[in-house]
């Protein structure tokens, strides 16, 4: 349903460039959650912005690759063309729940106006007072309780969490193919995060839409997606079955990710901690986890190491064969 | 909890509530109340030096609050905070215990000051001292070297810095007057896991060498695991249990703690974790009885009454009547 081929996107500020996404190549079928996981300045953001359409150019420029959705390139797209694509196509929801609706509308009217859009594109009547009924359906299903009452609601009197449901009713009630959501449980408390986390799996259950959810955080990526891709410098480090990656990561930053997070306690010794921070300069011609890898030799330097097949998933690490992109 | 030890800080009793809104001239006269919010209700306990104390909670739980009460930035409505035997004055009126309590806030990008030079914003806390001169300079280096960073950032703005890089110099300017309690409140919540265990691993190493008594605000129990001698957990203002770290996370007795940690994803675990119902209330009107009371599967009538006393229970403080064996045992208690 979407294919991504060789995306590279550039930031251009300031006189300098920095590349936020290079290479980068992903699918998602239908009814399959993939997860993007990476850090800040990993690229992962620019990813989900690339793949909504929704990326500012300038500053954002796209260099090279495609991004097919349902067999057209959604970056080659007229902006009339994208708007027929947005919603009802592709839905994004994000990271902030605050900034994420109108201030000024009711609930049930903002999701309402979904339906609506869906009608007109598919070309059915639209009447309202079926709408509402849709509307209270479809916040039942993302188990808001008091479905009529949250409807009646203008977003400052909900919650965080709260609204995080009324974007995934509103998905509901557009009907895409694909749901873009980047962090959409990081806001939220960790309580709230296992509602809404449930919410997710049960409603692609349902409804059969592909997902490509973007977080920073290894334990959530392992729960609820199907597959995953870590990024690292604007590269996809490691890609395969959640499994594969969760349980035996190949690539030294995906097993670095993992041993940082606190397992022990203090008594048991320090962290296994990755050393030094992510720098984006110099790292076009090289492995770019290099400069922080425990691992690193001189080989590791000759080239961007090139996607590398390895029990069943994919590693840019030298480790398994010195291949390096042309 | 370690009170065989003399404990260095000790909480007692610390209560804290907000007024929310103004009461205007017709409401005095029509004798409205004013309103108000529980931040912090009834926390007790104790940390010793070398030892650090986990505060474990979500958003609005009031931790936050309790830390700044601790190093005197909130003035309590009652109750004591003792720093070795003498009770903490709000910092404006006590000039004595200045920079023995130092706190590290949550977000470093906004609690530095973008424009001063790092030299500065560590060597701040040190301008009421009679440290001058030289002396200062050498422990803002000692301070900074302290914290594992390069001495070359000494001579640029905070804004130049990556976050863990900030959040370092955070930490150095807490250390730098040499205090015994150190409020670090969410200290890696802003910044990545691969940099937040450089940050943890640090921390552990400064407290080993000055024996330095922490009080750490989380709501992540991977960090409190790592970090904490001691756990309080904290649910709308009030601790609901504490007791040490393995008790807490591993036999915890409270519905809420174990919710909590339920609730929390795992490495290498496939499934969604379990939730718990609801959300928690609005801190405004605080329904009656345990706050916990409206999302507890073990709710019985008692617990929509009146609040929960403290029970030691395997060497736990819990705050619930699951607890309680006079409530146990009448007839038909058991929902």
């Amino acid at each position: 349903m979407l294919r991504v081929e060789g995306l590279t996107v550039d930031y251009r500020a300031g006189g300098g460039t920095v590349h936020a996404l290079r290479d980068v190549s992903l699918s998602i079928n239908e009814g399959e959650i993939v997860g993007i996981v990476g850090e800040s300045g990993s690229g992962k953001s620019t990813l989900a912005l690339a793949v909504s359409r929704l990326l500012r150019s300038p500053p954002a420029i796209q260099r090279e690759g495609s991004i097919a959705f349902r067999g057209s390139d959604i970056s080659q797209m007229k902006p009339s063309q994208i708007d027929r694509v947005r919603g009802t196509g592709i839905f994004m929801v994000f990271q902030d729940p605050f900034l994420s609706l109108n201030p000024l509308m009711k609930v049930k009217d903002q999701i309402a106006e979904v339906i609506a859009v869906r009608m007109k594109r598919s070309s059915t009547p639209f009447d309202r007072s079926s709408a509402e009924g849709e509307v209270v359906a479809h916040l039942k299903t993302v188990r808001i309780g008091d479905a009529e009452d949250i409807a009646e609601r203008y977003p400052h009197q909900i919650s965080g969490g709260q609204i995080q449901r009324v974007m995934l009713a509103m998905a509901l009630a557009a009907r895409p193919q694909l749901l873009v959501a980047d962090e959409p449980t990081t806001a939220l408390d960790v309580t709230t995060q296992a509602q809404i986390l449930a919410v997710f799996k049960e409603i692609v259950e349902k409804t059969k839409m592909g997902v490509l959810y973007v977080t920073h955080d290894l334990a959530v990526a392992g729960v609820i997606c199907d597959r995953m891709a870590v990024l690292y410098g604007g590269m996809v480090q490691e890609a395969g079955p959640t499994d594969k990656i969760l349980f035996d990561p190949k690539h030294p930053y995906t097993e670095g990710l993992m041993n940082s997070i606190p397992s022990k306690t203090k008594n048991e010794g320090p962290l296994t901690a990755i050393k030094g921070s992510f720098n984006p300069e110099g790292l076009e011609k090289i492995c770019s986890f290099a400069p922080r890898c425990p691992m690193a030799r001189e080989e590791c330097r000759r080239g961007v190491p090139a996607q590398t097949p390895v029990d069943g998933r994919t590693v840019r690490c030298i480790n398994y064969g010195e291949n390096y992109e042309s | 909890m370690s009170r065989r030890r003399q404990a260095l800080l000790e909480v007692q009793e610390v209560t804290k509530r907000f007024s929310i809104g103004r009461r205007s001239l017709w409401d005095r006269v029509a004798r409205k109340r004013q309103r108000y919010v529980r931040a912090v209700g009834g926390a007790n306990f104790a940390v010793g030096a070398g030892e650090t104390l986990v505060v474990l909670g979500e958003s609005g739980s009031g931790k936050t609050t309790l830390g700044r009460l601790i190093v005197g930035l909130e003035k309590a409505d009652s109750g004591r905070i003792v720093l070795s035997g003498a009770e903490v004055l709000p910092v404006r009126e006590h000039r004595t215990q200045r920079g023995r309590l130092q706190m590290v806030f949550q977000d470093p990008g906004s609690s530095l000051d973008p424009f001063m030079k790092v030299m500065d914003v560590v060597g701040e806390p040190l301008t009421r001292s009679d440290v001058s001169g030289g002396a200062r300079i050498e422990k803002v280096v000692q301070a900074i070297d302290s914290v594992g960073l390069d001495r070359s950032v000494l001579d640029r703005r905070a804004s130049e810095l990556s976050g863990g890089q900030k959040q370092r110099v955070s930490v150095a300017r807490a250390i730098v007057s040499s205090p015994e309690v150190i409020v670090l409140d969410e200290p890696t919540s802003s910044i990545d896991v691969s940099i937040q265990a450089q940050v943890l691993n640090m921390l552990v190493g400064l407290q080993q060498r000055n024996h330095y008594a922490y009080v750490l605000i989380t709501h992540d129990p991977n960090v409190a695991s790592f970090m904490a001698d001691n756990i309080a957990v904290m649910y709308l203002g009030k601790i609901v249990e504490q007791g040490t770290a393995a008790k807490v996370l591993h036999q915890p007795k409270h519905p809420y703690t174990q919710a909590l940690l339920s609730s929390t994803p795992r490495l290498h675990e496939r499934s969604i974790p379990e939730a718990i119902k609801g959300e928690p209330p609005s801190l405004i009107n605080l329904p009656p009885g345990c706050p916990y009371a409206p999302r507890c599967p073990y709710a019985m009538k008692v617990c929509g009454e009146r609040e929960p006393g403290t029970y030691e229970i395997e060497g736990l403080s819990v705050s619930c009547y699951l607890y309680d064996e006079d409530v146990m045992n009448e007839p038909g208690a058991a929902v």
